[in-house]
């Protein structure tokens, strides 16, 4: 169009000239300013009649419109159109948006509602929500997708129960039925089922809502399982013990590497070095700790060290390297972490069957012990056992971006030789995944946390350079924080259901892609909320500027030409009479 | 004019009767078949037109029964006799013609008449159709009530039924076998008689001998059996002509077997195989050790129940006596038996066996081991837990310690006891010489001296000294003059001083509860021998004097007398703290991992997640399922039952994807189900947990956050 104008402006302009010409070429110069002046108006107007002038103009917005989502009653639509008392346009909101007529004073939405995307695309029109009752369904639920091997697949939900007959939850994996729950008539109540998965690798599991034999909702839970990632651990004893040997026996048979020094006399040691090549740990330094992840000690052997040896390794533990300290009596006041943890002892105590309660993981089985130490709880520490009495047996605090457990349960063993075994495993497994290193890798936030095909996917990395992600062939381009330099963020459009490979620079990671017709009501839900959200939030946000919407409006073209024909009138009878 | 309208209200009447009485009928048998035919459809399923035939068959039978239509107008007449006094037992007349009549009749006709037209509708004639209505709606509101109560009792037992004929699917026979007939024989001690089945799947006794008549159909064809363990087994023709073929085969074994036919494999079929169990042994009495006391009667019963899976052979008890002490312990067996005859060779019996050990010559601190021993009919052997009996030997607690003179730790009450044993033998040996009045009064004088033993030892548990009970007030002491004003002796008089808790401190729980023990054998055997029964009393005063003893023996330490070497002391090297010589040990290990049975099927299982997607496989997933085959046809060797369909699933996938084809889903989830009940969870461990990539701005914030905590 632009090309016409110009054209159009360079002919004008032409025009312009030669006719100026003409009329200055005139020997009777006569009334010649008056014969410009009407030659450059009729030149305009020639020209912009071959233009297209349009001008800004506010428009009276239109009074409101419909737009119906899933799940929405048509009596209550046409009973509101009744009441209206006008015949309000109903879309739904892909006709909406195509109609690109988007200034209306209010828009009433009927139905689940829309989503966090789509309402804005509504550019602040004033919403009425006219919610539609949630039907029976799972209206949120959360599980882990990405397992270590032999961890616990926890499902947690709310399902809301709108019938009379009770609703039977199922988790089913591996065409084998793993738990199930009961959710009473006409309730809406959490659930949680757990398994642990026995398959290595991805797999989906489906999740199934039956009422008597009918089957309300069957859902998918896709879930990963890998293998754990091995820890290195050292463990300095002031003497050989069974809970060190235990422990060494039990990691280095599932290949941790482990190494291990026990103090035989003063400054004699023996050493064994597990699954890992042989260094000198004689003295301990910042970089000898700086290769492994967890180091477990004693309190005695802890204090046996050098001052040196003892502040090397606080610089390793707030360097990120996690610390298990074993007390078996009060610990020495000198020790860096001792005023953190205050160790008291109950006297009067016989052997009795010590309840221990883990924090996360639930209560374990009892074990005859001579228990007379516990951890008095200091703020900024976070107790990881108890027992029975709610008395803390496993402290653990943050110091520096590592971390430090003491423990005054010294008898884990027996679960091991009382057949508990997978107490013993439970138990060390929390400790150690407490305080050990992490493993730094590209963390990633999808948004909705349920992929949908053809529905944009808000992906956030944490990563201090640019992952550069590839998803199937096709590559994300991401955006870097302002405020926060390590967060990058994108959107990627998933154009197909099942398992998707995010390839970035030094890692990959899976996720799920669902139909747009998995977790109705779970969507549901999320939708009417955020449209409540939406709703909530434009009653503080001034609706002015919706209003004076402005539209470009043609300028008439009679006006040019009425100008053209009184100067050309003009100078035709001034050539009349003059010429 | 008159008789005629008589006659006429008779036979309205009676019409009004008999309309009543069907009307009735209907009504009854209306309802009863609504409600038939609501329990026949919740019952039996059958649909709700069968109320029709039930209430047409219903109200035929009642209608038969009742006979309403045998209501004549005599029936109605003697009815009216007896019911209105006013007709004057005259109704008859009116059924009579007129002229047949004579003058009195007639005089009574008239009366009747007039009588009869006060009457205009009896109660009795309505009653029925009253009563029948009420029936109707009650029956009705029954059959209402049934019908809205959700209950299907066959709807849902037929299902069950549809759902376990779904899990176990019917077998297809081979491509190119017109019939099979499998002939079991069972082994002989099954008792079982020999049967026969049109399948191939097997359910048979160890040891059973099984035969396959295959008939093929259009001719001989090869036909071979290849069973798990590799084996073949080729089906033989008898002759040229013969259409079937047969072969026979023990089986010993659970597993699965193919059918062969030209070369073609058939499907899986299961042989399960139900072992042959060893007989089980419950012994209800004794108990597993018990110690008879002296005086209690030398005997023990023995009851016991055996029982096997198909037939207990023998049964009996075998006992050994030891006797004897120290290195001078003799062992003697003895083989006893049962009065029950094994004959019949029943499932289970029920033994008893009454032992008297004396007669096993069993003497005082003798034991007896016994344990039950049973046979089944396979000859298969199973013995019972040891049991033992020991004879509580009076002889060694009798012994005087004298011996041991010179160790007087034993304070002399402990001597009391047995002489209170020795007189009370010595008083039963005299019983045939004494006066019944001194037999009574020393055993009484017995009975004070048990109480005063049992006193004195009561004290060692703080018990209330038996001369305070009882309030009295002593006022002896209080009168003394030298009393006078001393509280301590008002106080003792009047205040009731309990358990003394100086005393109840001297000895450990254990003891304390010995002691007790003791005192209530005391309690017993002073009892017996204040009610004249000495011989009553004896195994109580053993019993006290056994306690006794190990009570005395509890307190007492051995120390075994022993020679010890020490090396030689160097005196030079002597608290130097020279550790030069001592080495350092120090071992480096790897732990090799082996890929178990858990990680091959955990990496099936995902392998075969991976086909309900795609058809395409890796050369590594395919290896996989390979491994995991070897490992499901390991297991379904040993269940067939559970693990047959799985391996034949995966069988048919491995095929499918060699082939090129897509892999259905249903053979997937078999084969799924199956692989997943091999393995168990995986136990936890521990990991690394993921942490987002440290940056300046975590750093801070942590750095911060210990100087806050510091």
């Amino acid at each position: 169009m632009a090309g016409w104008d110009y054209i159009v402006i360079v002919a004008g302009a032409l025009l312009l000239l030669i006719t100026c010409y003409k009329e200055h070429k005139r020997r009777n110069k006569k009334n010649l300013l008056l014969r410009l002046t009407a030659t450059v108006l009729a030149t305009a107007g020639v020209t912009l009649l071959g233009l297209n002038i349009n001008y800004k103009q506010t428009v009276a917005a239109e009074n409101s419109v419909i737009i119906i989502t899933a799940g929405y009653n048509k009596d209550s639509v046409q009973f509101f159109k009744d009441a209206a008392n006008k015949n309000l346009p109903a879309y739904t909101f892909e006709d909406f948006i195509a109609s690109g007529k988007t200034n209306y004073k209010s828009v009433h939405v009927f139905g689940y509602g829309l989503s966090a995307d789509e309402l804005q695309q509504l550019h602040n029109i004033p919403v009425i929500f006219h919610p539609q009752t949630i039907g029976t369904g799972i209206t949120s639920i959360h599980w882990q997708q990405a397992l270590h091997t032999g961890e616990k697949l926890r499902v947690q939900g709310s399902f809301n129960n709108t019938a009379n007959t009770p609703v039977k939850i199922i988790l089913n994996g591996l065409n084998t039925m793993l738990d199930s729950v009961t959710i009473g008539p006409n309730k809406q109540q959490p659930f949680q089922l757990s398994a642990v998965p026995k398959q290595s690798g991805k797999a989906v599991y489906n999740i199934t809502a039956v009422a008597g034999d009918k089957v309300i909702e069957d859902e998918l839970l896709p879930v990963e399982v890998t293998a754990a990632d091995s820890l290195k651990v050292l463990i300095l004893a002031a003497s050989p013990d069974f809970e060190d040997n235990f422990l060494k026996n039990w990691l280095s048979q599932n290949s941790y590497q482990v190494v291990v020094r026990n103090t035989t006399s003063k400054d004699k040691y023996d050493r064994s070095f597990l699954n890992t090549a042989t260094t000198n740990i004689d003295k301990i330094t910042g970089p000898t700790l700086a290769s492994f992840d967890v180091l477990i000690t004693d309190a005695a052997a802890f204090a046996a060290l050098s001052k040196d040896e003892q502040n090397s390794i606080q610089t390793s533990i707030s360097n990120g390297l996690g610390m298990i300290i074993k007390a078996d009596t009060t610990l020495p006041s000198s020790s860096f972490y001792a005023q953190t943890f205050p160790v008291y002892s109950q006297p009067h105590k016989v052997s009795q069957n010590v309840m221990l309660q883990l924090t996360g993981a639930g209560a374990l089985h009892g074990v005859t012990a001579e228990q007379l130490l516990y951890i008095r709880p200091q703020p900024g520490t976070q107790a990881l056992t108890t027992d029975s009495s709610a008395q803390v047996l496993v402290n653990s605090a943050v110091y520096g971006s590592g971390k430090i457990a003491v423990t005054t349960y010294n008898n884990t063993y027996s679960w091991m030789l009382t057949g508990n075994k997978d107490d013993y495993y439970t138990y060390w497994s929390t400790l150690l995944n407490k305080v050990a290193k992490g493993r730094q890798q590209t963390d990633i936030n999808f948004t909705p946390a349920v992929p949908v095909v053809n529905q944009p996917l808000h992906l956030t990395f944490a990563a201090n350079n640019n992952p550069q992600p590839v998803i199937g062939e096709s590559p994300v381009y991401l955006q870097q924080g302002v405020q926060l330099p390590f967060e990058w963020s994108g959107t990627y459009w998933p154009v197909q259901t099942g398992w998707q490979t995010i390839k970035m620079q030094n890692d990959s990671a899976n996720f799920y892609v669902y139909s747009a017709d998995d977790w109705k009501i779970a969507t549901a839900v999320s939708k009417t909320n955020a449209t409540q959200q939406y709703v909530q939030q434009q009653q503080f946000s001034s609706p002015v500027d919706v209003l004076q919407a402005t539209e470009d409006v043609p300028v008439n073209k009679v006006y040019f030409f009425i100008l053209l024909l009184v100067c050309c009138t003009y100078l035709w009878v001034e050539r009349k009479f003059n010429g | 004019m008159r008789e005629v309208s008589g006659i006429n209200i008779i036979q309205t009447l009676r019409k009004k009767w008999i309309t009543n009485s069907v009307i009735a009928i209907v009504f009854i048998s209306a309802g009863c078949a609504f409600v038939a035919g609501i329990l026949l459809y919740k019952l039996f399923a059958l649909p709700p037109w069968f109320i029709i035939p039930s209430f047409i068959g219903l109200c035929a039978a009642l209608l038969f029964a009742k006979r309403p239509w045998q209501i004549t107008n005599t029936v109605v007449t003697s009815f009216l006799n007896t019911n209105y006094s006013e007709l004057e037992e005259s109704c008859g007349l009116l059924l009579k013609p007129v002229n047949e009549l004579n003058l009195l009749e007639t005089l009574q006709a008239e009366r009747t008449f007039a009588a009869l037209l006060q009457i205009t509708s009896p109660k009795q004639l309505t009653r029925p159709l009253r009563t029948s209505s009420i029936t109707l709606l009650l029956l009705c509101a029954v059959g209402a009530g049934l019908a809205v109560v959700p209950v299907h009792f066959n709807h849902s037992s037929n299902n069950n039924n549809k759902s376990v004929t779904n899990n176990t699917p019917t077998e297809k026979i081979p491509q190119g076998i017109q019939s099979v007939k499998v002939t079991i024989v069972p082994p002989a001690y099954t008792k079982h008689t020999q049967r026969e089945q049109n399948q191939f799947n097997l359910k048979v006794e160890e040891g059973s001998i099984v035969a396959w008549e295959v008939e093929p159909g259009g001719g001989q064809k090869n036909i071979r059996l290849l069973f798990n363990d590799s084996t073949t087994q080729q089906l033989h023709y008898t002759n040229n002509q013969s259409k079937a073929c047969r072969a026979v085969k023990t089986i010993t074994s659970s597993g699965f077997y193919q059918v062969m036919v030209d070369g073609k494999l058939s499907e899986f079929y299961r042989i399960e195989m139900i072992k042959d169990q060893p007989p089980v042994i419950t012994i209800t009495s004794p108990k597993p050790n018990i110690t008879i006391e002296y005086g209690e009667p030398q005997r023990i019963n023995i009851n016991a129940v055996v029982a096997d899976d198909y037939g207990v052979k023998a049964a009996s008890v075998v006992a050994t006596i030891a006797s004897g002490s120290g290195e001078a312990v003799k062992f003697k067996e003895q083989n006893i038996t049962f009065a029950t005859s094994f004959n019949r060779q029943l499932e289970q019996y029920q033994l008893q066996k009454m032992v008297d050990l004396a007669a096993l010559g069993m003497q005082p601190a003798d034991e007896l081991y016994f344990y039950i021993k049973a046979t089944d009919n396979n000859n298969q052997e199973k013995r019972s837990d040891m049991y033992i009996v020991t004879l509580a030997d009076t002889a060694q607690l009798m012994e005087s310690d004298v011996l041991l003179g010179n160790v007087k730790l034993k304070p002399e009450f402990f001597r009391s006891e047995r002489q209170i044993i020795i007189e009370t033998e010595q008083l039963l040996k005299d019983k045939d010489t004494l006066r019944v009045e001194d037999f009574k009064n020393r055993s009484n004088n017995l009975g004070i001296d048990q109480k005063l033993l049992r006193l004195r030892y009561g004290k060692f548990l703080g018990e209330e000294n038996e001369s305070n009970e009882g309030g009295d007030v002593e006022a002896g002491d209080l009168n003394d003059p030298k009393n006078f004003g001393k509280a301590s002796a008002i106080l003792d008089a009047f205040s009731d001083k309990h358990d003394n808790a100086e005393d109840a401190t001297f000895f450990t729980d254990d003891i304390k509860q010995q002691l007790k023990a003791t005192l209530t054998e005391m309690w017993g055997a002073e009892m017996r021998l204040r009610t004249f029964k000495p011989q009553d009393a004896l195994p109580y005063e053993y019993k006290a004097l056994r306690l006794l003893k190990d009570l005395q023996q509890k307190s007492r330490v051995y120390v075994a007398k022993t020679t010890s070497k020490t090396t030689p002391l160097k005196p030079e090297k002597r608290l130097t703290g020279d550790l030069s010589k001592i080495i350092e040990p120090q071992t480096q290990t790897t732990i090799p991992q082996v890929t178990g049975v858990n990680q091959t099927v955990a990496a099936s299982l995902s392998a075969l997640e991976e086909l309900k997607v795609t058809p395409h496989i890796t050369v590594n997933d395919m290896q996989v399922l390979q491994q995991a085959l070897q490992v499901v046809s390991n297991k379904a060797a040993a269940e067939p039952a559970v693990y047959l369909q799985g391996l034949q699933s995966l069988k048919k996938i491995l095929e499918t994807l060699q082939g090129g084809g897509k892999a259905s889903l249903t053979d997937i989830q078999t084969a799924e189900s199956a692989l997943q009940k091999i393995i168990a969870a995986p136990g936890q461990l521990p990991q690394k947990t993921v942490a987002q990539p440290y940056n300046q701005l975590q750093q801070q914030y942590f750095k911060n956050l210990q100087k806050a905590n510091n």
